[in-house]
This record gives structure tokens, C-alpha cells and sequence, in this order.
């Protein structure tokens, strides 16, 4: 079956039924109301309809995901499995960032979760590694902060982070060696010396 | 279109991608940003563990910590009773064992602890995962001459008195016979097949490797270095000073390379919260170090969090004030915004200090240190713990415990102070 979806420009895009229904959205129009009519997509322009339409066609028999609750799989996870992108995505998603913004945008409207965390993936992939001037230079974004707030997250960091020396020269193999103890005779065991008062 | 316009909602899944470290650099590129992850814990506790040395622990559909405010809050409280030394103190009355200390190690919060005719089990007791303190003490009809745990295997190891280790070479039994056992100026350090000895009297710390008895190396010291540090089987931790400034606010971070020279890979400067007051005038301090890691079989109870992969609690003693410390090497991590002033401050200070040795890689790693509070003064575990704080002879420090073995009027006393 053939369901004919409209962008927001007014052009019209026919998929089939098993494409369309990759969209959250979509499946649930199907469901309620049929193809019968086409179906108006007011906030997706046909520039990005187009790429969108390209993805779901790829993905057409990958298994539907599961609705997965916010806390999902720890962080660790999900931090280790940015870095998963199979070759075919990585070359789709390599587009221009402002298309890049526009196709995330698209699949949330559109509730096609597997293409919004491609693109949240590849986003949180350009940020990985940079420094702050870096993020800002990358997405144009101004450095809205007053020199006071500047000032005051100086300080935090300095309480916490990187404050303390910061140079540590890799130590592999030696710190996950399990510790072991010595049979060490009596007194001369380490001890704890009596405070001065 | 720009990414600031991005609503939210799509920011946050973004930030779910990322670990603690890029987070915290999210946080000073924009007001929208900083808001953003500040309303949010599920971004907001992946901040503070990597602030704090710690990993998130394993993720449960139910029971007190299946969300991540709970877990935020959970560690919240954890760090600031360290602050504020909120322990809870208990007491366990041991054996009297015919005038023998008794000597332990502590794994993954159960303290193996025994003299040579008694071993005791303990699980310490934790408010984090809510358990009570466990016992368990076994009478042994051998001698034992020392024990260890590997908590690779959960395996108790115990060394039965006079047979010698099956991995130890004839000169480190000779070595284990210093000359004088009333000597208390002795540091043993061991791991892996490396094993180092301080000797204070001397001035030297020598170096050797205990499978194969082979002597690596010598190392002179100043007379005032009493502690050192075992962090890997090939790097030692040491207080650093130089000639032109004395006062120990930095520890040195050696290397065995090529299994023969004591090589400094970098000096670490100590947490400007910690205040240890002995150290403005010497280097007059100890170091112990804690096991990493936990036993395979985890303890029972909910764990919202753990010590990160390879950390060691390492606690500092001046005679005056004790400062706890956790040693996370961040070896993965490369941080390109780590303070920049910070460290050519420190780079200059080693170009002038140690023209030895090669440039650290300053900007590409982030503090090994994580501060566990404030130092401790002596006093303070003096008024709350009382007067057996004074012959303590063993300490024992994890994520959440000061375990102290003592002596008090009625004999041989353990006290746990749970944080």
C-alpha cells in the first residue's frame, strides 16, 4: 500500500505503507484514520521529508524499538554505544549542521526514535572531547555569561576538578593489578603514629 | 538554524550521550545550556560522580535507587557527611591473641581481619546500601603468618607461619628479617611482583622484585620522607619537594622503567582543600592505600554507586591532621579545557624543578585526585571517637568507612565509623 505524505513547502511524497509507519506519528494516523487522504507533515519541509524518507526506506525491516523508559540503560551504556554507528548512518547523518538540526527536529515531530538518537548520537559525537571555546565555535553559540557568573564557575571548578595538577602520564597495566599484602612480621608492620596533642 | 535552538528535550538526549567530564564543559557554554543541565539530575548526577571519582553503579527496575534523583541524592548525602564527618561508631571487641597484633585487609567493604590463631570476618555496615554490620569468626587450628584477599578471585589467602610464600625467592625472606623488628621506621609496600621497602633510619627506599628476588633499584631519599606508596606494580607515589621550596604540596609520581631506574613521570599537587599543617614544614607524613574494586560477589543491598575503575583511597598522615584522598587515574580522558593556567604553572615549576625529565602531557589529563572532604584533624576524630584514637594501630579507609583497630582499657577493640 502506498501512503502519499505532504511536506510543509506542499510537495507531495508517496512511500510505502511499511516506510511510513516508521513514524510514531504516522503509524498512529494510519491506525485511526487510514491512507485514504494524504497525510499534511506542517512542520517538515520537503528538504528534509526527502532525507527522512531516504532513512526510513534503508531501515524499512529493522525491527520496531521498544518504548524504553528515561533512565533506560545506565549512562555508561549509552556513552559506550555513541560511539556505534553503523557505516550507512554515519554517511547519511553527514550532512551540513543545519540540515543535521533539522533532521533531529523532524524525527522527534515525527516520533522516529532510531533516526532522533542517530542524530542526538552524532551531535553528542561533535561535542565529545572539546573544549568549551571549541562547543561555542562549532555551534555558533555566544558567550552569553557576565564576567561575575565566569568568575563564579572558576571558582567552582577550582574546588573540585581540574585545579589540582593536571598532568598524569598514562600508568597502564599498573593500576588494576589487584594489591597484595606481605606477610610482615609483628611490629614492623606499617603503623599509625600517635598524634601530636 | 543553530543549536541553541534545539528545544529541551532534544538537548537533553543529546547530553545523555555524554559522560561527566564533557557535561561539565556544557555547562559554561551557554546560560541555556548551564539551565538546561542544572534542572536536570539525570545530567546533573553524571557531573558529580565524575567530580567525585565515582562510577554509577548497576541499574535496577525497582528497590530505593531505580531512579536518578535518588541516586544524585543518595551521593549528595555521601559527600557531605564526608564533609561533615557524620559517621556512625561502632564497636567490635575483639580476641585477645597472646600479645600478637592483629593486621587485615579491607575488599569491597568486608574486612578480613586476623591475628595468627583467629581470622574475623566482617562486613562492614552501610548506609548507602542499608545492611547492618556482619560478623563471622573463625578459629584456625594453624598458624597464620599473614593474609590476603584478591578480590579477583574472592579468594582469602593465608599464609601459614614458616612456610614461605610459593611465589617468594630466597632474598626476600631475608629481606621480610629486617634488622631490628623493634625498629618501627619500616614501610612495606607490595603489589604485583613488585615489592618496595622504606627505610626511614637509612634515608633510602629500595626496590625489588619479589618473584624472582632480583634487587631493581636504590633510591636515596631525605631523611624526613616516612611514606611512600605503591599505586601499580611499577609506580610509586612519593612526597615531592625540591631544594628551593620545601614544603610538600605535591606528590611525585615515579616509574620503574626498564625494570632498573626510578624515573618521575610527573608531580601531582595536592588538593588546595586539603590543609595538612605538618606539611608547611616537612615532609613528615604516611600514606596507606586501599584496596580498588570489590569482591565479584557483591555485597547485598542496592549499590547506587562504586569507586571508579583503578581508584584507591589514599589518606595522608602528617602526625596532625589525616586527609583522605581517592586516586582515580584518568587514563582515558583527554580533557583539552583543563585549566590552562593551572598546569603551565605547574609546567613552568617542573622545567625549573626537574630538567630530567620529559614534559608531562599537561593538558590532556585531568586530577587523579578527588578530594574526600576536608582534611580530618586528629582532634576531631580525637572528640569523637575518644582517647583509643591515639594507639591505633591499623586504619583501614573505604568509599564509606574509617575502620580503626585499637586498644582501649578492656583489650584489643575495632571501631568502624561508618560515613
Amino acid at each position: 500500500m502506498i501512503v502519499s505524505l505532504v511536506s510543509s513547502d506542499g510537495k507531495l511524497y508517496q512511500v510505502d505503507e511499511a516506510v511510513a509507519r516508521r513514524s510514531g506519528v504516522i503509524y498512529t494516523v494510519l491506525e485511526d484514520i487510514g491512507n485514504q487522504k494524504p497525510i499534511p507533515l506542517l512542520n517538515v519541509p520537503s528538504h528534509v521529508l526527502k532525507q527522512v524518507i531516504e532513512y526510513c526506506e534503508y531501515h524499512r525491516t529493522d525491527p520496531l524499538p521498544q518504548d524504553a523508559e528515561w533512565s533506560g540503560p545506565a549512562r555508561a551504556e549509552l556513552v559506550r554505544r555513541k560511539a556505534v554507528v553503523s557505516d550507512w548512518d554515519k554517511k547519511f547523518i553527514d550532512c551540513d549542521q543545519t540540515l543535521l538540526f533539522e533532521i533531529i527536529q523532524a524525527a522527534s515531530y515525527l516520533d522516529i526514535k532510531p533516526l532522533l538518537d542517530l542524530g542526538c548520537k552524532t551531535v553528542a559525537n561533535m561535542m565529545t572531547g572539546k573544549s568549551v571555546e571549541d562547543i561555542r565555535a562549532l555551534f555558533h553559540i555566544e558567550n552569553d555569561f557576565t564576567p561575575e557568573e565566569e568568575t563564579a564557575m572558576q571558582v567552582e571548578r577550582s574546588e573540585f576538578e581540574s585545579l589540582y595538577n593536571i598532568m598524569i602520564k598514562s600508568m597502564a597495566g599498573g593500576v588494576n593489578a589487584p594489591v597484595t599484602s606481605l606477610p610482615i612480621p609483628g611490629k614492623a608492620r606499617r603503623r599509625l603514629r600517635a598524634p601530636h596533642y | 538554524m543553530d543549536v541553541s535552538r534545539l528545544p529541551i528535550e532534544i538537548l537533553l538526549k543529546v547530553f545523555k550521550y555524554l559522560d561527566g567530564r564533557d557535561l561539565v564543559r556544557c555547562l559554561k557554554v551557554c546560560n541555556t545550556w548551564k539551565h538546561c543541565i542544572d534542572e536536570s539530575s539525570a545530567a546533573r548526577y553524571p557531573i558529580r560522580l565524575a567530580k567525585h571519582g565515582y562510577k554509577d553503579g548497576p541499574h535496577t527496575q525497582n528497590g530505593p535507587y531505580s531512579s536518578t534523583s535518588s541516586r544524585l541524592k543518595a551521593l549528595e548525602d555521601h559527600i557531605n557527611r564526608w564533609k561533615s564527618l557524620d559517621w556512625i561508631e561502632e564497636r567490635i571487641r575483639l580476641p585477645d591473641g597472646d600479645g600478637f597484633g592483629w593486621w587485615g585487609e579491607l575488599v569491597g567493604e568486608i574486612l578480613a581481619f586476623s591475628n595468627p590463631t583467629t581470622i574475623a570476618l566482617i562486613e562492614l555496615p552501610s548506609r548507602i546500601r542499608q545492611t547492618p554490620l556482619r560478623t563471622w569468626v573463625h578459629e584456625n587450628d594453624f598458624e597464620i603468618f599473614s593474609s590476603a584477599i584478591d578480590p579477583t578471585q574472592d579468594l582469602l589467602a593465608l599464609v601459614e607461619a614458616n612456610s614461605p610464600h610459593p611465589r617468594a625467592s630466597d632474598i626476600i625472606r631475608l629481606m621480610c628479617m629486617p634488622r631490628n623488628l623493634d625498629n618501627d621506621h619500616y614501610h612495606f609496600g607490595a603489589m604485583g611482583d613488585t615489592i618496595a621497602l622504606l627505610d626511614s633510619d637509612l634515608g633510602q627506599l629500595v626496590i625489588w622484585n619479589w618473584w624472582t628476588g632480583e634487587l631493581i633499584c636504590t633510591k636515596p631519599l631525605q631523611a624526613d620522607v616516612t611514606g611512600f606508596l605503591l599505586i601499580g606494580p611499577r609506580t610509586i607515589l612519593l612526597p615531592w619537594s625540591s631544594e628551593k621550596e620545601p614544603v610538600c604540596k605535591a606528590l611525585a609520581l615515579y616509574e620503574i622503567a626498564q625494570n632498573k631506574y626510578l624515573h618521575m613521570i610527573v608531580a601531582l599537587e595536592l588538593p588546595r582543600c586539603i590543609v595538612l599543617t605538618g606539611m608547611e614544614h616537612s615532609l613528615q607524613m604516611e600514606f596507606f592505600l586501599s584496596h580498588s574494586g570489590r569482591l565479584n560477589q557483591m555485597p547485598s543491598g542496592p549499590v547506587p554507586f562504586d569507586s571508579s575503575e583503578g581508584s584507591r583511597h589514599v589518606w595522608i598522615d602528617d602526625s596532625k591532621n589525616l586527609a583522605v584522598l581517592d586516586f582515580t587515574p584518568n587514563l582515558a580522558a583527554a580533557s583539552p579545557d583543563s585549566s590552562k593556567s593551572q598546569s603551565s604553572t605547574l609546567a613552568s615549576r617542573r622545567k625549573t624543578n626537574c630538567k630530567d625529565h620529559p614534559e608531562p602531557h599537561a593538558d590532556n589529563y585531568e586530577s587523579p585526585f578527588h578530594a574526600k572532604g576536608t582534611s580530618l584533624p586528629y582532634h576531631g576524630v580525637k572528640r569523637k571517637v575518644g582517647p583509643p584514637i591515639a594507639q591505633a594501630t591499623t586504619m583501614f579507609i573505604d568509599n564509606e568507612h574509617i575502620v580503626l583497630s585499637s586498644r582501649d582499657d578492656d583489650g584489643p577493640v575495632l571501631i568502624i565509623l561508618t560515613l
